[in-house]
Protein backbone atom coordinates (compact mmCIF):
# COMPACT_ATOMS: atom_id res chain seq x y z
CA UNK A 1 0.00 0.00 0.00
CA UNK A 2 1.00 3.73 -0.68
CA UNK A 3 1.51 5.72 1.87
CA UNK A 4 0.07 9.47 1.61
CA UNK A 5 3.18 11.28 0.77
CA UNK A 6 3.19 8.08 -2.29
CA UNK A 7 -0.92 9.13 -3.39
CA UNK A 8 0.46 12.76 -3.62
CA UNK A 9 3.28 12.30 -5.54
CA UNK A 10 1.65 9.71 -8.51
CA UNK A 11 -1.50 12.57 -8.06
CA UNK A 12 1.55 15.17 -9.09
CA UNK A 13 2.68 13.13 -11.85
CA UNK A 14 -0.10 11.76 -13.10
CA UNK A 15 -1.32 15.73 -13.46
CA UNK A 16 2.29 17.51 -14.26
CA UNK A 17 1.81 14.73 -17.50
CA UNK A 18 -2.20 15.73 -18.44
CA UNK A 19 -0.43 19.55 -18.53
CA UNK A 20 1.99 18.37 -20.43
CA UNK A 21 0.11 16.17 -22.97
CA UNK A 22 -2.91 18.93 -23.25
CA UNK A 23 -0.07 21.71 -23.82
CA UNK A 24 1.55 19.74 -26.55
CA UNK A 25 -1.71 18.41 -28.54
CA UNK A 26 -3.28 22.18 -28.42
CA UNK A 27 -1.03 23.77 -31.82
CA UNK A 28 -2.28 20.45 -33.76
CA UNK A 29 -5.59 20.48 -32.19
CA UNK A 30 -6.48 24.08 -33.01
CA UNK A 31 -4.58 24.29 -36.43
CA UNK A 32 -6.63 21.23 -37.36
CA UNK A 33 -9.77 23.00 -36.20
CA UNK A 34 -8.97 25.83 -38.31
CA UNK A 35 -8.39 24.22 -41.86
CA UNK A 36 -11.53 22.15 -41.15
CA UNK A 37 -13.30 25.97 -41.05
CA UNK A 38 -10.46 26.96 -43.88
CA UNK A 39 -12.36 24.12 -46.11
CA UNK A 40 -15.58 26.09 -46.46
CA UNK A 41 -13.71 28.71 -48.40
CA UNK A 42 -11.89 26.57 -50.53
CA UNK A 43 -10.85 22.95 -51.25
CA UNK A 44 -7.67 21.31 -50.83
CA UNK A 45 -4.39 22.35 -53.38
CA UNK A 46 -6.82 25.45 -54.76
CA UNK A 47 -6.18 28.75 -53.81
CA UNK A 48 -9.57 30.57 -51.92
CA UNK A 49 -9.79 33.96 -51.68
CA UNK A 50 -11.93 35.32 -48.52
CA UNK A 51 -13.53 38.27 -48.14
CA UNK A 52 -12.52 40.85 -45.93
CA UNK A 53 -12.98 40.02 -41.98
CA UNK A 54 -16.06 41.06 -40.10
CA UNK A 55 -17.05 40.30 -36.41
CA UNK A 56 -19.80 37.91 -38.13
CA UNK A 57 -17.05 35.68 -39.94
CA UNK A 58 -14.90 33.90 -37.29
CA UNK A 59 -13.33 32.06 -38.80
CA UNK A 60 -9.70 31.84 -37.16
CA UNK A 61 -9.17 34.38 -34.08
CA UNK A 62 -7.95 37.34 -34.21
CA UNK A 63 -8.28 38.30 -37.68
CA UNK A 64 -6.51 41.27 -39.18
CA UNK A 65 -9.53 43.87 -40.62
CA UNK A 66 -7.11 45.61 -42.76
CA UNK A 67 -5.58 42.18 -44.58
CA UNK A 68 -7.62 40.34 -47.32
CA UNK A 69 -6.32 36.62 -46.97
CA UNK A 70 -6.30 34.18 -49.59
CA UNK A 71 -5.37 30.62 -48.48
CA UNK A 72 -4.55 26.82 -49.35
CA UNK A 73 -4.93 24.37 -47.69
CA UNK A 74 -1.92 21.51 -49.13
CA UNK A 75 -1.79 17.87 -48.85
CA UNK A 76 1.20 16.48 -50.19
CA UNK A 77 0.26 13.08 -50.01
CA UNK A 78 -0.18 12.68 -54.05
CA UNK A 79 2.84 15.17 -54.26
CA UNK A 80 4.43 18.48 -54.05
CA UNK A 81 1.55 21.36 -54.62
CA UNK A 82 3.05 24.31 -56.58
CA UNK A 83 2.36 27.99 -55.11
CA UNK A 84 2.34 31.06 -57.03
CA UNK A 85 1.31 34.68 -56.13
CA UNK A 86 1.67 37.58 -59.36
CA UNK A 87 2.53 41.34 -58.08
CA UNK A 88 -0.66 42.58 -55.88
CA UNK A 89 -1.40 46.43 -56.16
CA UNK A 90 -1.22 47.30 -52.18
CA UNK A 91 1.05 48.81 -49.59
CA UNK A 92 2.12 44.94 -48.80
CA UNK A 93 1.64 41.58 -48.95
CA UNK A 94 3.56 38.22 -48.04
CA UNK A 95 2.90 34.23 -48.68
CA UNK A 96 3.68 31.97 -45.67
CA UNK A 97 3.31 28.52 -45.18
CA UNK A 98 2.62 26.84 -42.01
CA UNK A 99 2.73 23.29 -40.95
CA UNK A 100 0.16 21.62 -39.21
CA UNK A 101 2.08 22.31 -35.61
CA UNK A 102 1.40 25.77 -36.74
CA UNK A 103 4.99 26.22 -37.28
CA UNK A 104 5.54 28.75 -39.96
CA UNK A 105 8.14 27.38 -42.53
CA UNK A 106 8.25 30.01 -45.08
CA UNK A 107 7.62 33.80 -45.04
CA UNK A 108 8.25 35.99 -48.44
CA UNK A 109 6.96 39.48 -48.96
CA UNK A 110 6.88 41.56 -51.89
CA UNK A 111 9.95 43.68 -51.28
CA UNK A 112 11.51 40.31 -50.49
CA UNK A 113 10.13 39.31 -54.33
CA UNK A 114 11.41 42.87 -56.00
CA UNK A 115 8.27 43.73 -57.15
CA UNK A 116 8.00 40.60 -58.96
CA UNK A 117 5.89 37.49 -58.67
CA UNK A 118 6.58 34.34 -56.25
CA UNK A 119 6.30 30.82 -57.08
CA UNK A 120 7.49 27.96 -54.97
CA UNK A 121 6.76 24.17 -54.70
CA UNK A 122 5.80 22.79 -51.23
CA UNK A 123 7.06 19.05 -51.32
CA UNK A 124 8.03 16.11 -48.47
CA UNK A 125 11.54 14.72 -48.28
CA UNK A 126 12.21 12.61 -51.35
CA UNK A 127 9.67 14.24 -53.19
CA UNK A 128 11.03 15.41 -56.99
CA UNK A 129 10.73 18.56 -57.88
CA UNK A 130 11.91 20.30 -60.90
CA UNK A 131 15.60 21.78 -61.09
CA UNK A 132 15.51 25.62 -60.50
CA UNK A 133 11.95 25.80 -59.05
CA UNK A 134 12.44 26.83 -55.10
CA UNK A 135 11.24 24.43 -53.35
CA UNK A 136 10.32 24.42 -49.59
CA UNK A 137 10.26 21.10 -47.97
CA UNK A 138 7.91 20.09 -45.08
CA UNK A 139 7.77 17.72 -42.58
CA UNK A 140 3.83 16.92 -43.10
CA UNK A 141 1.66 16.32 -45.48
CA UNK A 142 -0.57 18.59 -44.61
CA UNK A 143 -0.56 22.42 -43.86
CA UNK A 144 -1.59 26.02 -45.08
CA UNK A 145 -0.26 28.25 -47.47
CA UNK A 146 -1.41 32.24 -46.71
CA UNK A 147 -1.43 35.02 -48.78
CA UNK A 148 -2.15 38.13 -46.78
CA UNK A 149 -2.92 41.62 -48.52
CA UNK A 150 -2.75 44.84 -47.16
CA UNK A 151 -5.61 46.66 -47.62
CA UNK A 152 -5.17 50.39 -46.46
CA UNK A 153 -9.06 51.43 -46.56
CA UNK A 154 -12.16 49.23 -47.23
CA UNK A 155 -12.71 51.25 -50.07
CA UNK A 156 -9.86 49.30 -51.99
CA UNK A 157 -10.81 46.08 -51.53
CA UNK A 158 -12.11 45.87 -55.17
CA UNK A 159 -9.19 46.43 -57.07
CA UNK A 160 -7.02 44.40 -54.61
CA UNK A 161 -9.14 41.44 -55.14
CA UNK A 162 -9.28 41.38 -58.49
CA UNK A 163 -5.55 41.25 -58.30
CA UNK A 164 -5.00 38.28 -56.30
CA UNK A 165 -7.27 36.42 -57.99
CA UNK A 166 -4.49 35.51 -60.09
CA UNK A 167 -2.74 33.56 -57.13
CA UNK A 168 -2.71 29.88 -57.72
CA UNK A 169 -2.13 27.12 -55.67
CA UNK A 170 -2.36 23.38 -57.51
CA UNK A 171 -0.15 19.82 -57.59
CA UNK A 172 2.79 20.46 -59.40
CA UNK A 173 2.36 20.33 -62.93
CA UNK A 174 -1.25 20.70 -62.74
CA UNK A 175 -1.31 24.65 -62.46
CA UNK A 176 -4.95 25.26 -62.58
CA UNK A 177 -5.99 27.33 -65.11
CA UNK A 178 -7.08 31.02 -64.41
CA UNK B 1 -10.40 -3.90 -4.95
CA UNK B 2 -10.38 -0.98 -2.72
CA UNK B 3 -6.71 -0.21 -4.18
CA UNK B 4 -7.94 0.10 -7.27
CA UNK B 5 -10.45 2.68 -6.56
CA UNK B 6 -8.15 4.68 -5.00
CA UNK B 7 -5.90 4.47 -8.15
CA UNK B 8 -8.81 5.56 -10.35
CA UNK B 9 -9.42 7.81 -8.04
CA UNK B 10 -6.00 9.63 -7.82
CA UNK B 11 -5.76 9.32 -12.05
CA UNK B 12 -9.12 10.93 -12.12
CA UNK B 13 -7.57 13.72 -9.27
CA UNK B 14 -4.73 14.02 -11.80
CA UNK B 15 -5.85 14.21 -15.13
CA UNK B 16 -8.16 16.88 -13.55
CA UNK B 17 -5.24 19.01 -11.39
CA UNK B 18 -3.46 19.06 -14.92
CA UNK B 19 -6.24 20.18 -17.56
CA UNK B 20 -7.22 22.62 -14.93
CA UNK B 21 -3.39 23.61 -14.76
CA UNK B 22 -3.38 23.99 -18.62
CA UNK B 23 -6.38 26.31 -18.73
CA UNK B 24 -5.42 28.16 -15.96
CA UNK B 25 -2.22 28.94 -18.10
CA UNK B 26 -3.81 29.78 -20.97
CA UNK B 27 -6.15 31.69 -20.10
CA UNK B 28 -3.32 34.23 -18.63
CA UNK B 29 -3.08 34.09 -22.42
CA UNK B 30 -0.72 36.96 -24.19
CA UNK B 31 -0.01 38.45 -20.71
CA UNK B 32 2.41 35.34 -20.25
CA UNK B 33 4.71 36.70 -22.47
CA UNK B 34 7.73 38.27 -21.27
CA UNK B 35 8.84 41.74 -23.49
CA UNK B 36 6.55 44.62 -21.69
CA UNK B 37 6.46 47.91 -22.93
CA UNK B 38 3.91 49.96 -20.81
CA UNK B 39 0.24 48.47 -21.20
CA UNK B 40 2.07 46.43 -24.70
CA UNK B 41 3.05 42.69 -24.36
CA UNK B 42 4.70 40.94 -27.47
CA UNK B 43 7.18 37.98 -28.00
CA UNK B 44 9.44 37.44 -30.29
CA UNK B 45 8.72 34.10 -31.15
CA UNK B 46 5.31 34.15 -32.46
CA UNK B 47 4.71 31.59 -35.04
CA UNK B 48 8.57 30.43 -34.47
CA UNK B 49 9.59 26.88 -34.04
CA UNK B 50 11.59 28.16 -31.19
CA UNK B 51 8.96 28.78 -29.28
CA UNK B 52 8.14 27.14 -25.97
CA UNK B 53 5.41 24.44 -25.60
CA UNK B 54 3.01 26.94 -23.57
CA UNK B 55 4.16 29.93 -26.13
CA UNK B 56 3.33 27.66 -29.25
CA UNK B 57 -0.41 26.66 -27.07
CA UNK B 58 -0.87 30.18 -26.17
CA UNK B 59 -0.67 31.36 -30.09
CA UNK B 60 -2.77 28.68 -31.21
CA UNK B 61 -5.77 29.77 -29.10
CA UNK B 62 -5.18 33.00 -29.18
CA UNK B 63 -3.47 34.25 -32.72
CA UNK B 64 -2.99 30.88 -34.48
CA UNK B 65 -0.92 31.73 -37.84
CA UNK B 66 0.77 34.64 -36.42
CA UNK B 67 3.75 35.58 -38.35
CA UNK B 68 7.47 35.52 -37.34
CA UNK B 69 9.07 38.80 -36.02
CA UNK B 70 11.39 39.53 -38.54
CA UNK B 71 8.18 39.69 -40.97
CA UNK B 72 5.27 41.09 -38.08
CA UNK B 73 5.49 42.35 -34.45
CA UNK B 74 2.15 41.94 -32.48
CA UNK B 75 1.56 44.16 -29.26
CA UNK B 76 -1.30 42.76 -27.23
CA UNK B 77 -2.59 45.38 -24.40
CA UNK B 78 -5.68 44.31 -22.43
CA UNK B 79 -4.86 48.05 -19.73
CA UNK B 80 -4.36 51.29 -20.58
CA UNK B 81 -0.85 52.89 -19.55
CA UNK B 82 -2.31 53.42 -15.95
CA UNK B 83 -2.80 49.73 -15.63
CA UNK B 84 -6.70 50.23 -16.02
CA UNK B 85 -8.58 47.10 -17.56
CA UNK B 86 -9.62 48.54 -21.00
CA UNK B 87 -13.54 48.90 -20.93
CA UNK B 88 -15.69 49.14 -23.73
CA UNK B 89 -17.53 51.88 -22.32
CA UNK B 90 -14.81 54.45 -22.11
CA UNK B 91 -13.52 56.45 -24.92
CA UNK B 92 -9.06 55.82 -25.39
CA UNK B 93 -6.37 57.84 -27.46
CA UNK B 94 -3.76 55.61 -28.83
CA UNK B 95 -0.98 58.02 -29.91
CA UNK B 96 2.77 57.86 -30.13
CA UNK B 97 5.57 58.71 -32.59
CA UNK B 98 5.84 56.97 -35.77
CA UNK B 99 6.84 53.48 -35.32
CA UNK B 100 10.14 51.80 -37.40
CA UNK B 101 8.03 49.67 -39.48
CA UNK B 102 6.28 49.69 -42.90
CA UNK B 103 3.44 49.85 -41.83
CA UNK B 104 1.41 49.65 -38.22
CA UNK B 105 -2.88 49.00 -37.24
CA UNK B 106 -4.80 49.38 -33.72
CA UNK B 107 -7.19 47.22 -33.73
CA UNK B 108 -9.70 46.19 -30.55
CA UNK B 109 -10.79 42.44 -30.34
CA UNK B 110 -13.74 40.99 -27.30
CA UNK B 111 -12.11 39.12 -24.91
CA UNK B 112 -13.30 36.07 -26.84
CA UNK B 113 -10.30 37.17 -29.58
CA UNK B 114 -13.06 38.28 -32.12
CA UNK B 115 -13.77 41.68 -33.71
CA UNK B 116 -16.24 43.56 -31.93
CA UNK B 117 -19.35 43.57 -33.34
CA UNK B 118 -20.98 47.15 -35.23
CA UNK B 119 -22.68 48.18 -38.40
CA UNK B 120 -20.03 50.53 -39.64
CA UNK B 121 -16.92 47.94 -39.84
CA UNK B 122 -15.19 49.69 -37.40
CA UNK B 123 -12.61 47.55 -35.87
CA UNK B 124 -9.25 49.35 -36.69
CA UNK B 125 -6.87 52.40 -37.81
CA UNK B 126 -4.08 51.81 -39.69
CA UNK B 127 -1.48 54.06 -41.45
CA UNK B 128 2.40 53.73 -43.25
CA UNK B 129 5.56 53.95 -40.50
CA UNK B 130 6.23 57.46 -41.20
CA UNK B 131 3.12 58.66 -39.68
CA UNK B 132 2.51 59.06 -36.27
CA UNK B 133 0.02 56.28 -34.50
CA UNK B 134 -2.78 57.72 -33.53
CA UNK B 135 -6.13 55.77 -32.87
CA UNK B 136 -9.34 56.35 -30.75
CA UNK B 137 -11.59 54.22 -29.65
CA UNK B 138 -15.37 54.67 -27.93
CA UNK B 139 -18.85 52.90 -28.09
CA UNK B 140 -20.03 55.53 -29.98
CA UNK B 141 -17.36 56.18 -32.45
CA UNK B 142 -16.85 59.13 -34.77
CA UNK B 143 -15.17 58.66 -38.73
CA UNK B 144 -12.49 56.78 -38.54
CA UNK B 145 -12.51 55.81 -34.75
CA UNK B 146 -12.91 51.99 -33.55
CA UNK B 147 -16.03 50.65 -31.85
CA UNK B 148 -16.07 49.21 -28.95
CA UNK B 149 -19.10 48.34 -26.71
CA UNK B 150 -20.15 49.44 -23.55
CA UNK B 151 -20.48 47.19 -20.82
CA UNK B 152 -17.58 44.85 -22.23
CA UNK B 153 -14.06 44.96 -21.42
CA UNK B 154 -11.87 44.72 -25.11
CA UNK B 155 -8.33 44.15 -25.90
CA UNK B 156 -5.82 45.87 -28.37
CA UNK B 157 -3.62 44.45 -30.80
CA UNK B 158 -0.53 47.02 -32.34
CA UNK B 159 0.76 45.43 -35.37
CA UNK B 160 4.08 46.09 -37.39
CA UNK B 161 4.41 45.10 -40.64
CA UNK B 162 7.92 45.02 -41.82
CA UNK B 163 9.17 46.08 -38.66
CA UNK B 164 12.46 47.42 -38.43
CA UNK B 165 15.44 45.72 -36.02
CA UNK B 166 14.87 48.84 -33.51
CA UNK B 167 11.18 48.89 -32.78
CA UNK B 168 11.69 46.79 -29.70
CA UNK B 169 14.01 49.28 -28.32
CA UNK B 170 11.91 52.60 -29.56
CA UNK B 171 8.74 53.96 -27.73
CA UNK B 172 5.41 52.40 -28.34
CA UNK B 173 1.94 54.49 -28.37
CA UNK B 174 0.00 55.40 -25.09
CA UNK B 175 -3.14 54.44 -24.44
CA UNK B 176 -4.93 57.21 -22.55
CA UNK B 177 -8.46 57.08 -21.18
CA UNK B 178 -10.31 60.43 -22.24
CA UNK B 179 -13.85 59.53 -20.84
CA UNK B 180 -16.05 57.19 -19.41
Amino acid sequence: MLRPIGWIVFVAAVAMLAYWTATALIPGTMMHLAMGRLEQNAGVNTMGHAPLSTAERRIIVRPSPDLAYSTCLFDLAEGPVEITVAPIGAPYWSLSVYDERTNAVFVRNDRDANGGPLRIALARAGQAVPDGLETVRLSSDRGLALVRILVPERDAFAAIDTDRRSAGCAPLGRRESQ
Amino acid sequence: MRLALRIVFALVLGIAIGLGATWLSLRAGISAFEERSGPWITSRDFGSAEAGARARAIVAVRGLMALPAREAIYFNAATDSEGRALDGGCRYRIAGPPLSARWWSVTAYGTDSHLIPNARHAYSSGDDGAEAVLALTGPEPGLGEIATRAGEPFELTLRAYGPGPDLLDGELPEIERLSC
